[in-house]
């Protein structure tokens, strides 16, 4: 794909004598030949609307070349795809035009011939508007970009500069196979660059073809300024010329203008040898003299397979070259002739043998490079189990960490399929940003009166300010060595007091001149401030001490008064009345302030590791190691109710919202949670936290928390609305998704149809009278149906009007299960009998029935292009229809039980049955064989969906178990459950794989986040 | 033709892998294209050969490097007024005296600027400045040296165009990277003999060359 800055392509043509001079604009040397001008600007204006592409929808341009441009798109089976598309107006002789197109014709055969050129999938062409246009396969993404930019060979070296030389001999060998096969074709590439080669599932590709020429019409001067041979392009040698640059930028991560010095850094480097020997292949393909070359690409490829196999080149060319002197000495002499050819032959054994040898390697490599793919899909789907499992049980660090691995480097594979989206998506979890500053243990968070300013300490030895309101740090201060274990802010909120946890240190933080005024004390559990402004610490007792003691400080952090027996845990009333304290023994004590007068006892509190009393002062909440919420009566001393939460987890930390009504908890389950505080029900659990929760606190407005923990981070949640997707109950049909992803039509009970957005739940048109949805139009503003009637229908999906209709004459038979395309192409109608009964609605209604199944049919799917139709029977078999001719193409056999569900791959290459029998068989469209058959399932096989990209096939069982399989491997990729009931249900992805739309057997759409989901507010 | 002198490998070394632009086109082509004002291409080619030379000079009469770029701009907005009615003839004096002229004038502006800015109105500027001369101008040995480097780097990238790119790394490691001739060696598979002939070879070329760039310097586009 081509670059803009990387564009500059020569026509020595336009150096017509007879043609007038054309102005310079932009301008490069070419060695040996004059210099012509390039034919666009720098400012000319590109067409800001593209044209309409069939079957396609172009989403943003990602690349400018000199002639066009090349644009993301999609097709309408939602499959990405790379088109380039080439102005006639970017020419100024329609010649070169047409010599672009001509270039095209010739290379659109091959491309699909050999794995080393970028697939051409379609061709177009429009005269009227002076263009044509080619569709190609997508490159992988640059790792790294905001948006999707193709991973050029130029993108990659940017982003790893210096490649070992085995991977750089591996890619020229890649590169120099399919140019041998363009070569062997008899066409020149004519500009091979690294902006001109792709990645695409991690190998190298050749594209931009659109310079390819045959040998003898090359009579242009084309290509890129440092790539172009001294002789000039359009042959074979020039194209391992170019090649040879390209290695040499790959090998050394130098310009090609800077060719041939070598890196300054080559001395120290660990290859030096192998580098040797492949700058050895480097000087030869750049020679200038062209016969000094490489006389074929493929000699050049097994040279390259020579260093990947780690084998010498120069051993090899030694011993060429002595076969040569023994070829001229055995002419020469003639007695020697019969020793001279005995060695002559020994040696061009040995070289050829040493080429066999690395051929024999290079297969070798591929194979094991095989299985190690294999090994790693195995992996894969082992480690999506694993994630989904410690979700499951609430480790979400564990689970990021599996899926973490599978995020593709440069080069790479990408293996992911949506599992791995949604499963990234709920490992985010529900916080509503992130903060990441701290880089140890975050102990402890306090709010300012306000609830404007948050200070967090932590075991990194710093202390931080917050804004509250946009999250944005204020100030920080540090303590070096003292890791920070809790922390308190005094009533006038001039001072913050701190325990450090590992110094038994006791530190007070004067905010205002930023000084510190520490003193060692025993180890310390807890710090407040006493509403007059002393400080206090609860601390660990004597070791013959049941519980702890509560200490009061002076201004020099000196102790005054000590309480023992107390507790090493403690919390002021807000009135300022009572002080609570409790640790190790199971009580609670009460205390009156001023005076610490002892005025009640709460018994079995258990270990308290928390307390906070309710903002009237009346009611106190406490936390024990056990994960046991209590809520007390302060005046009675009596408890008013008590939960275990967390799972029986030690909980940290508990707050009081400012009104009273609720309490956060945050525990050893890495998760917050909110329950009422009359009742003590648990309400909401905010999950992704990587490790345990120690502290949390309300916003002043009680609508946010905030949290923090040993995972670092700090936490903010919307405590008063979910992240949680809509779901939809009633639903009696499978989901069908516009093209931009943002709506969905689902068909509910009493045949309503509800437009609805798939982000907020938002409905948007709700329509009526509907029996089968079939999907959006291309442009999403309509929805193709068939309504009561039967009539087919296009209706708006903006104030639902009807826009088009076509009566359908009525199907004889009872039905048993019908179908509507998305495009509105294809009406299909399973009868009771085994008839399927097909109507054309874009030849008006044409009808045509297909016999062939013996009992009822309950499964219909038409192929994304709607050539071919899947039927699934009572009668345990599925049949394979071309709807062209009209005929069956194929019986799948092999379930034992009936096919009650049936599936086509985006690219139609599989097919998947689902069976009453528990079974999932996945077929080879084109073999017909069956590559899987996935077990394991319970009550029946309800409905299969192969997400975008094709690496998963969704399954839905009965048992409302939503299975992912990865097709690679044909292995369980992690499951969701979804709510239990009875009835069918349905899946259905979103063209691109940001949703999946689920419809469980109790009839209830759940919306799973895919791709798109991984975006996190992190600041 | 013009004696280059001897080159020092100290000398060479400060230019080792120096991305020289193009030194195809003659100057007299360049220069004849600059009079398209609208030719940018055509001026960022003029911006890249001369611009370190007349930034270097900036730097070392005593600018900062802010102060060397507005120089350098200056210069070639200077340059660009001019061209209209350039007629390129060496009867004249050299193009290198010409442009030293035009880029001093400028550094002179800047230092002007510079001590009125310093409300030193009455202060005497720098004595160079005051001196009619281009030879016996002080910046005029730091303008030479500075052309001579630029020389040197347009005669090592001649001879790099002109021999085997076998024979330029063998150079380039022995010469420019001072690497123990054993490494060089094993790594390029050469002998010492070879070595030793390429040193030879390259010095003799890059000698040529550089008299041959000086030449065209000081007698114009006809000795080419």
């Amino acid at each position: 794909m081509r670059q803009a800055a990387e564009t500059s392509k020569f026509k020595a043509d336009h150096l017509d004598p007879d043609a007038p001079l054309p102005r310079f604009t932009a301008l490069e040397r070419v060695t040996n030949v004059a210099v012509v001008p390039m034919k666009v600007s720098p400012d000319q204006p590109h067409p800001a609307t593209p044209p309409a592409i069939a079957d396609h929808e172009l989403l943003r341009c990602v690349g400018l070349g000199a002639y066009g441009e090349v644009w993301l798109a999609r097709s309408v089976m939602g499959v990405p795809r790379a088109i380039k598309i080439v102005w006639r107006s970017h020419f100024d002789h329609a010649r070169t035009y047409e010599r672009e197109f001509a270039g095209l014709k010739k290379f659109e055969p091959l491309s699909r011939r050999h794995p080393g050129f970028v697939d051409i999938l379609h061709v177009g062409r429009n005269d009227e508007v002076g263009y044509f246009y080619y569709v190609m396969e997508l490159a992988d993404a640059a790792p790294g970009a905001a948006n999707y930019q193709p991973l050029t060979l130029a993108e990659f070296l940017r982003q790893r500069g210096r490649l070992p030389v085995a991977e750089c001999a591996r890619h020229g060998a890649a590169l120099a196979e399919a140019l041998g096969f363009l070569h062997g074709e008899g066409l020149a590439h004519r500009d091979i660059k690294p902006s001109n080669i792709i990645f695409v599932d991690g190998h190298p590709k050749l594209a931009d073809i659109g310079l390819v020429a045959g040998f003898g019409d090359a009579r242009s001067f084309v290509g890129t300024d440092g790539y172009i041979p001294p002789e000039g392009p359009g042959s074979a040698r020039a194209d391992l010329f170019s090649l040879g640059r390209v290695l040499y930028e790959l090998a050394t991560g130098k310009s090609r203008h800077e060719f041939p010095d070598l890196p300054a850094d080559l001395r120290d480097a660990p290859d030096l040898e192998s580098f040797a020997e492949l700058n050895e292949i480097i000087l030869r393909a750049c020679a200038p003299d062209p016969q000094e070359r490489h006389a074929t690409a493929t000699e050049l490829r097994g040279e390259l397979l020579l260093v990947d196999a780690g084998r010498s080149v120069r051993k090899l060319r030694q011993n060429e070259r002595r076969a040569v002197t023994w070829r001229r000495f055995g002419l020469a002499a003639l007695a020697l002739s019969v020793i001279g050819g005995a060695v002559l032959v020994a040696e061009r054994g040995r070289s050829l043998q040493a080429r066999q040898r690395a051929e024999g390697e290079a297969t070798q490599r591929r194979l094991v490079e095989d299985q190690e793919l294999t090994a790693r899909e195995n992996l894969y789907a082992a480690d999506m189990n694993l994630a989904q499992q410690a979700m499951d049980v609430g480790n979400y660090g564990r689970a990021e960490e599996l899926l973490a691995s599978y995020r593709p480097r440069a080069g790479q594979r990408d293996l992911r399929g949506f599992e791995w989206f949604h499963f990234i998506d709920r490992v985010r979890g529900d916080s509503l940003g992130v903060l990441r500053d701290h880089t140890e243990v975050v102990s402890s968070l306090c709010l300012t009166r306000d609830g404007q300013r948050l200070f967090s300490a932590s075991f990194d030895s710093t202390v931080r300010e917050w804004s509250v309101a946009d999250l944005k740090p204020l100030r920080k201060w540090e303590l070096p060595g003292v890791m920070f274990a809790t922390c308190a802010l005094s009533p006038d909120e001039q001072t913050l007091a701190f325990e450090g946890g590992n110094r038994t240190v006791t530190a007070a933080l004067d905010l205002a001149r930023g000084h510190w005024i520490t003193n060692r004390l025993s180890w310390s559990s807890a710090i407040s401030f006493a509403p007059d402004g002393q400080l206090v610490r609860g601390a660990r007792a004597l070791i013959f001490s049941t519980n702890g003691v509560v200490e009061f400080l002076d201004r020099n952090l000196q102790p005054q008064v000590t309480l023992e027996e107390a507790g090493g845990r403690l919390a002021f009333s807000p009135d300022g009345k009572l002080l609570a304290t409790g640790s190790w023994g199971t009580s609670v004590r009460l205390w009156a302030w001023p005076g610490l007068k002892p005025v009640g006892t709460l018994t079995n509190a258990g270990t308290v590791m928390a307390l906070a009393f309710s903002p009237d002062s009346r009611r106190l909440a406490t936390v024990s190691r056990a994960g046991e919420l209590a809520l007390w009566d302060v005046a009675a001393a009596q408890p008013l109710a008590r939960a275990t939460l967390h799972d029986g987890a030690t909980v940290w930390c508990v707050a009081f919202s400012p009104d009273g009504r609720r309490l956060a908890t945050g525990g050893n389950d890495q998760a917050v949670r909110v329950c009422a505080a009359e009742t003590l029900r648990e309400e909401r659990v905010f999950r992704g936290h990587r490790s345990e929760v120690w502290s949390v606190v309300w916003t002043a407005d009680g609508e946010r928390l905030i949290s923090a923990g040993k995972d670092s981070t700090i936490r903010v949640w919307d405590a008063t609305a979910s992240r949680r997707l809509p779901s939809l109950s009633g639903v009696n049909a499978r989901p069908v998704f516009s093209p931009d992803e943002r709506w969905f039509a689902v068909r509910q009970n009493d045949d309503v149809v509800r437009v609805v957005e798939a982000q907020t739940g938002r409905e948007r048109v709700r329509l009526t009278d509907v029996l089968e949805v079939g999907g959006f139009s291309p442009n999403g503003r309509s929805l193709h149906l068939v309504a009561v009637g039967p009539v087919w229908e296009r209706r708006s999906t903006e104030d639902g009007s009807r826009l088009e209709a076509l009566p359908l004459p009525p199907v004889p038979g009872t039905l048993s299960k019908r179908l509507l395309t998305a495009d509105g192409h294809w009406y299909v109608s399973g009868l009771q009998s085994g008839e399927v009964v097909v109507q054309d609605l874009w030849r008006g209604g044409e009808t045509f029935s297909l016999p062939g199944h013996q009992e009822m049919i309950v499964a219909l799917a038409v192929s994304p292009t709607g050539r071919y139709l899947v039927t699934g029977s009572i009668d345990r078999s599925a049949k394979l229809w071309d709807l062209e001719t009209r005929r069956t193409v194929h019986t799948f056999s092999g379930h034992r039980m009936a096919v009650g569900s049936v599936a086509f791959s985006l690219d139609e290459g599989l097919i998947a049955t689902g069976g009453w029998d528990d079974v999932v068989r996945v077929w080879d469209a084109g073999t017909r064989q069956c590559r899987h058959t996935l077990t394991g399932l319970t009550e029946g096989v309800q409905d299969l969906a192969f997400a975008p990209g094709d690496r998963t096939l969704a399954v839905l069982s009965g048992s409302s178990r939503l299975t992912f399989w990865s097709l690679a491997s044909g292995r369980e990729a992690g499951m969701e459950s979804l709510p239990r009931g009875v009835g069918g249900g349905w899946l259905q992805f979103s063209p691109q794989g940001r949703w999946l739309g689920a419809v469980a057997p109790g009839r209830e759409l759940r919306l799973l986040r895919g791709a798109g989901g991984e975006t996190e507010i992190v600041r | 033709m013009a004696d280059p002198g001897n080159v020092s490998t100290t000398e060479l070394r400060r230019h080792r892998g120096a991305v020289v632009p193009s030194w195809e086109a003659t100057r007299h082509s360049l220069l004849t294209r600059l009079k398209d004002l609208g030719d940018h291409q055509g001026w960022q080619r003029f911006s890249d050969t001369y611009g370190g030379v007349i930034h270097g000079l900036a730097l070392k009469a005593g600018c900062s490097a802010t102060e060397a770029d507005e120089v350098l701009q200056e210069t070639l907005i200077s340059v660009a007024r001019e061209m209209p009615d350039f007629r390129y003839d060496p009867s004249r004096g050299s193009f290198k005296s010409w442009l030293f002229c035009v880029a001093r004038r400028r550094i002179a502006d800047l230092f002007r600027r510079r001590a009125r800015q310093e409300r030193n109105l009455a202060g005497a500027a720098p004595e160079w400045e005051q001196l009619p001369d281009p030879a016996s101008d002080p910046l005029n040995p730091v303008w030479e040296d500075e052309w001579r480097q630029h020389e040197l780097q347009c005669a090592l990238e001649r001879v790099k165009q002109k021999v085997s790119p076998g024979q330029w790394q063998m150079f380039d490691l022995a010469v420019l990277q001072d690497w123990p001739t054993d490494r060089i060696c094993s790594l390029l598979g050469v002998n010492r003999a070879q070595i030793y002939m390429a040193r030879m070879r390259l010095n003799r070329l890059l000698k040529l060359e550089l008299g041959r760039i000086i030449a065209a310097e000081t007698a114009g586009p006809a000795a080419r």
